[in-house]
C-alpha cells in the first residue's frame, strides 16, 4: 500500500540522515569516542567477556552522546512535554524533575536522617574548641520552600524539614548557626528573584544578600571589622545579561520547556587586589590581580558560548582548595566549608577580609581540624544548602591523624 | 539488545538490512548465515555467556530433528527421541528458570537445608526453548522437514525479531520460509510500518504506563488508596498490553522486512466478553502452543468425562502460569484462569447473550466481568508476592487501610490523561473500523478525496511519532524490559 511505502521511504531517509549526521556533525567522532570510552572504562588485562560487556556499554553511551542534533531532540522532547501539559518529567539522574507553580524547574529533596551529620559536626566543634577556633554553621535555603506547595500536589520536598531537624540538633548541642532562610524569604523577593528558574542555585543577587547577612553576624558576634560600605550593593557594579543562562535543570528539559534565565554579574566597584591560590591534588596555581582578573572565570561569560555554559561558575567555580589573600588593607580570616552555593559567597567575602579559604568536602581529603590549626582562622564557617545532608558533605576527615602536608 | 534502543535503530538494524539486501542478496544460504550470526550477536549483547546456552540448544535440537527424520518408520525409537528431546529442553529451562525456585520452596515447606544457588535467567529462554521443542515435534508430526544444515535450525530458533519476546513461531509456520521466502518492496514497507507502530506503542504508551504502574505498585499496601490502586491496575493493564503487543508488532514487522511472515500474537484482547475469548486474543502464539503441544495431546475437550476436561485445563493453565515466571504469583495467576475458563466451559458462558433477543446490557456485563477478572489477574501478575497482591486487591475492593482517594491519583491522571485516553482507544480496533469506513463506501466524493491524502497523513504521522520516540530514547527516558521472568 502507498502509505506503507511512503512510511518506509521516510523511515529510511530519517535513519540515514541520523546515521550520516552522527559521523559528520560538528566535532562528532563516534568511533574515536567509542574507543576513548572503552579504554577509559576497561582496564588492560580484563577478561574477554568483561571486555565485550565493556564494549557494549561504551557503544550504548556513545550512541546517546553522539546522536545527531542531540540538543534538538532534547528541545523536541521538551516541546512534546510542554504540549502535553506535563509538570512531572522523568529524568535518568533524579528520577523525576518538576515544573513548579512558579515555572521553575527543580527536583525534590529526599527525606534524610540528619543524625550522622549532627554527630559529625559535634565532633568537629569539639576538636575546634580545643584549638580555640569558633565554628559557625550557616543554613542556606534549597530552591523549594516548605511554606508553599509549588511542586505537584503529591510530591513532598524534605529539604526544609531536614534542615529544621538539623538546626534543632545544633541547638541541642550548643553549636552556633545562622539560618538564612527566614531572612531571604521575608517576602521582599519573589521565588523567581531568589532562585534561577533553570538552575538549582540561588541567583547572584540572593547570594550577595546572604553574604552580608553572614558578614553582619561576623562583625557583631565574631569580632570582625568588615567595612559596612562593602556590604552595600551601591559599592558594586551590577550588570544583567538578558536571556543568558540555561542552568543544569533547564539543560535537562530544553529551552522550549524550561525557558532561559537572565544572569546578573556583581563585581566590586572599589579597588581590589587578590592573590588566589588553587591547591589541587596534582598541582598548585597562583594568580594575583584585581577581582575581575583573579576571581572571575570570564570565559563563562563569553556571549559566543552556548546558552548552557555554566555562567554561575563565573565566580571561581572550582572544586579544589582555594585560598584568597587580600593584598589591600583588611583584617580577619575565614575558612569556608561549602557546597556550590558558596561560590559567590566566598567571592564577595574575599575582597572584604584578609584571608578566605574555601573547601569542598567532596574533594578535600585532609583533616579539617589540622587544616584549621595550621591556618588559624577567626572562624570556621560551614555553609550548606538544605539538600546537602549526606555523609560526603559532613565527612571532615577527622580520622586522618597528624598534620597535613 | 532491545528493539527500543538507539543502538538497535541506528546501528544494528541498518547494518544487517544493508548487508542482507546488498552483499548477501545473491545467496539465500548466505543471507541465512548473516541473519543467524546477527541474531547470536543480538542475543549476546549485554550477556555474552548466555549465547552458549542457545548454541548448545540449537545443536542438540538439530541432532534430535535429524534422528527423528532418520527413524521415521520406527515408532519406538521416535518416541524415545522425543522423550530425550523433552528431557533435554525441559532440563535447560528447569535449571535456569525453576531450580532456584524449587530449592527455595523445598527449604521453606520441607524444612530442608539445600544450599540456595544464584542462577541468572537467560533472557527469552522460555521463548527459544518452546521454539526448539516445536521444531522437533513438528518434524515428528510430519509438519516440516528436518534441516540438514544446523545453521538453518539456528536461524529458526534464534532469529532476532522473535527471540526475546516472541511471538513463539512454530516450525511448521516458517519451515518453508527458511529457504523459500520472498522479499518484496511491499512486504518490506509493511514491515517498516508495523515495526514503527510497535515501536511507538512501546516507547510512548507502554513506557509511560510503566512509570505510573510502578508508582502504584511501589506504594506500601497500608497506604494505598482505593483510587490509586485502580489507577495503577488500569495503567498496568494498558502497559502490559502495549508493551507486549508493541514487541510483537516490532517482531512481526522486522520479520516482514526480511521476507518472513510470522503469525499474529494479539487481537485486541481487551474487547473480549469472556476469559476464554481473552486467551484467544492474548499472546495467541503461546495459547496455541499449549493447545497443540499439551492440551490436545492430553485429549483436550474431547472427553465426555468433565473431570478429565477439568484436569487437562488444570495442567495447561498451571504450566501457562509457570511459563511466565518462577514465582507463586504467576502460578496463582495461571490457576485464576484455570478456574474462570473451566467455569466458562462447564456453564457454556460464552453462548450466553449470543442468541437473538438478548440485550446490550448482558454483553456489557460480560465485558465488564472479563475486564475486571483480567485486571485482578494482572495485579497478581505484577505484584512482588502473593501477600502484596492480596493487599493490593483489598485496596481495589475498598477493604484496605488506605484512604479512598489521594493526590497521587489526581496528579498522575492530570499529567497523563492524554496517554490514558489514547491507551484505552488504541486497545480497541478503531484502526480497523476506520479503514472499513474509509475504503468501503467508494461513492462518497469527500471520502474519495480523503483516500488520496490519507497515505501522506498516515506516513507523516507515523514518522513524527518515530521522532518523538527517538527524543525519548535520546533523553534516556524510562524504558523497562518486562520479560526477564519469561
Amino acid at each position: 500500500m502507498l502509505k506503507d511505502k511512503l512510511t518506509a521511504l521516510l523511515f529510511i531517509l530519517v535513519t540515514t540522515g541520523l546515521i550520516a549526521g552522527m559521523f559528520t556533525y560538528e566535532d562528532n567522532r563516534p568511533i574515536q569516542d567509542f574507543l576513548d570510552e572503552y579504554r577509559s572504562t576497561v582496564a588492560e588485562g580484563t577478561p574477554v567477556i568483561d571486555r565485550i560487556i565493556g564494549a557494549v556499554d561504551a557503544a550504548e553511551i556513545i550512541m546517546i552522546r553522539d546522536t545527531y542534533r542531540r540538543s534538538d531532540f532534547n528541545e523536541f522532547f521538551g516541546f512534546v512535554q510542554k504540549s502535553l501539559g506535563k509538570k512531572i518529567l522523568q529524568d535518568p539522574e533524579y528520577d523525576q524533575i518538576y515544573k513548579t507553580t512558579d515555572n521553575q524547574i527543580i527536583f525534590s529533596a529526599k527525606k534524610r536522617s540528619v543524625e550522622p551529620a549532627i554527630r559529625s559536626i559535634v565532633e568537629l566543634k569539639k576538636e575546634l574548641d580545643k584549638a580555640g577556633i569558633p565554628l559557625l554553621y550557616v543554613q542556606a535555603p534549597f530552591k523549594v520552600s516548605k511554606t508553599e506547595q509549588t511542586l505537584p500536589l503529591n510530591i513532598t520536598d524534605y529539604a526544609d524539614s531536614n534542615a529544621d531537624n538539623f538546626l534543632e540538633g545544633l541547638k541541642e548541642n550548643n553549636i552556633e548557626y545562622l539560618d538564612l532562610r527566614p531572612f531571604l524569604r521575608d517576602g521582599e523577593k519573589t521565588q523567581n528573584e531568589l532562585f534561577f528558574d533553570t538552575d538549582h542555585h540561588w541567583r547572584i543577587e540572593t547570594a550577595f544578600e546572604a553574604t552580608w547577612l553572614i558578614g553582619d553576624l561576623l562583625n557583631k558576634e565574631y569580632g570582625f571589622s568588615i567595612d559596612e560600605k562593602l556590604m552595600n550593593l551601591e559599592s558594586y557594579h551590577v550588570k544583567t545579561y538578558k536571556n543568558f543562562f540555561q542552568g543544569s535543570m533547564g539543560r535537562r528539559v530544553g529551552v522550549i520547556y524550561g525557558g532561559i534565565d537572565d544572569f546578573t554579574l556583581i563585581t566590586p566597584d572599589f579597588p581590589t587586589n587578590l592573590t588566589v591560590e588553587r591547591h589541587d591534588k596534582s598541582y598548585d596555581e597562583v594568580s594575583t590581580g584585581p577581582f575581575e582578573d583573579s576571581m572571575l572565570v570570564k570565559s563563562n561569560l563569553d556571549e559566543n558560548k552556548p546558552i548552557d555554559t555554566n555562567r554561575y561558575a563565573v565566580y571561581r567555580g572550582d572544586n579544589a582548595e582555594l585560598v584568597f589573600k587580600n593584598n589591600l588593607d583588611a583584617a580577619n580570616s575565614v575558612i569556608l566549608i561549602k557546597d556550590s552555593f558558596g561560590l559567590p559567597v566566598y567571592s564577595f567575602l574575599a575582597p572584604a577580609i584578609k584571608i578566605t579559604s574555601a573547601l569542598d568536602m567532596r574533594y578535600f581529603d585532609k583533616n579539617v581540624v589540622e587544616y584549621a590549626k595550621e591556618n588559624n582562622p577567626d572562624v570556621v564557617i560551614i555553609m550548606y544548602n538544605a539538600d546537602s545532608f549526606n555523609d560526603e558533605m559532613f565527612n571532615f576527615k577527622l580520622d586522618q591523624g597528624g598534620k597535613n602536608e | 539488545m532491545l528493539f527500543s534502543s538507539l543502538i538497535f535503530i541506528l546501528c544494528f538494524l541498518p547494518v544487517v538490512t544493508i548487508l542482507y539486501y546488498t552483499v548477501f542478496r545473491f545467496s539465500r544460504k548466505l543471507q541465512n548465515v548473516l541473519l543467524l550470526f546477527s541474531s547470536l550477536g543480538f542475543y549476546a549483547w549485554g550477556e555474552p555467556w548466555f549465547v552458549l546456552i542457545m548454541i548448545v540448544s540449537i545443536f542438540f535440537n538439530w541432532f534430535f530433528g535429524l534422528m527423528i527424520s532418520k527413524f521415521k518408520t520406527r515408532k519406538v525409537a521416535e518416541r524415545a527421541i522425543i522423550i530425550l528431546m523433552l528431557l533435554f529442553n525441559i532440563s535447560i529451562i528447569f535449571v535456569f528458570k525453576y531450580l532456584m525456585f524449587t530449592i527455595d520452596n523445598l527449604n521453606r515447606f520441607f524444612k530442608m537445608d539445600i544450599t540456595t544457588l544464584h542462577i541468572i535467567l537467560p533472557i527469552g529462554i522460555s521463548f527459544f526453548t518452546f521454539q526448539a521443542i516445536s521444531y522437533v515435534i513438528d518434524i515428528y508430526r510430519g509438519k516440516g522437514m528436518a534441516q540438514k544444515n544446523p545453521l538453518n535450525v539456528g536461524l529458526y530458533i534464534s532469529f532476532f525479531p522473535q527471540l526475546i519476546a516472541g511471538p513463539i513461531v512454530r516450525y511448521e509456520t516458517v519451515a518453508d520460509q527458511i529457504m523459500n521466502r520472498k522479499e518484496t518492496i511491499s512486504g518490506f514497507s509493511e514491515g517498516v510500518t508495523r515495526f514503527l507502530v510497535g515501536f511507538s506503542k512501546k516507547i510512548l504508551l507502554a513506557n509511560n504506563f510503566a512509570l505510573l504502574a510502578d508508582k502504584a505498585f511501589s506504594v506500601q499496601s497500608d497506604q494505598l488508596s482505593f483510587s490509586f490502586a485502580w489507577f495503577g491496575a488500569i495503567c498496568y493493564t494498558l502497559q502490559i498490553y502495549f508493551d507486549f503487543s508493541g514487541y510483537s508488532d516490532m517482531a512481526i514487522g522486522l520479520g516482514r522486512m526480511f521476507g518472513f511472515k510470522f503469525p499474529e500474537n494479539f487481537n485486541y484482547p481487551y474487547i473480549s466478553k469472556s476469559t476464554t475469548e481473552f486467551w484467544r486474543r492474548w499472546h495467541i502464539s503461546l495459547g496455541s502452543w499449549f493447545r497443540d503441544y499439551v492440551y490436545f495431546p492430553l485429549g483436550g475437550s474431547r472427553f465426555n468425562n468433565k473431570a478429565r476436561l477439568v484436569f487437562n485445563l488444570l495442567v495447561v493453565w498451571s504450566l501457562t502460569g509457570l511459563w511466565h515466571g518462577a514465582n507463586w504469583t504467576f502460578i496463582l495467576w495461571g490457576l485464576l484462569y484455570f478456574v474462570s475458563i473451566s467455569t466458562e466451559k462447564l456453564t457454556g458462558f460464552e453462548k450466553i447473550g449470543e442468541t437473538k433477543g438478548y440485550s446490550f446490557s448482558i454483553s456489557f456485563l460480560k465485558h465488564t466481568y472479563t475486564l475486571c477478572l483480567v485486571m485482578f489477574g494482572w495485579v497478581l501478575f505484577r505484584a512482588e508476592n502473593i501477600s502484596y497482591a492480596f493487599d493490593y486487591m483489598k485496596a481495589m475492593l475498598s477493604f484496605g487501610s488506605g484512604p479512598f482517594v489521594d493526590t497521587n491519583t489526581f496528579v498522575y491522571f492530570n499529567e497523563n490523561w492524554v496517554f490514558i485516553i489514547c491507551g484505552i482507544l488504541f486497545s480497541m480496533p478503531l484502526g480497523k473500523t476506520f479503514n472499513r469506513w474509509l475504503y468501503n463506501d467508494k461513492k462518497n466524493k469527500t471520502k474519495n478525496a480523503f483516500i488520496y491524502i490519507w497515505p501522506f497523513i498516515y506516513s507523516l504521522g507515523l514518522i513524527s511519532l518515530f521522532l518523538i520516540c527517538m527524543s525519548y530514547l535520546v533523553k534516556g527516558s524510562y524504558n523497562p524490559f518486562i520479560y526477564f521472568n519469561f
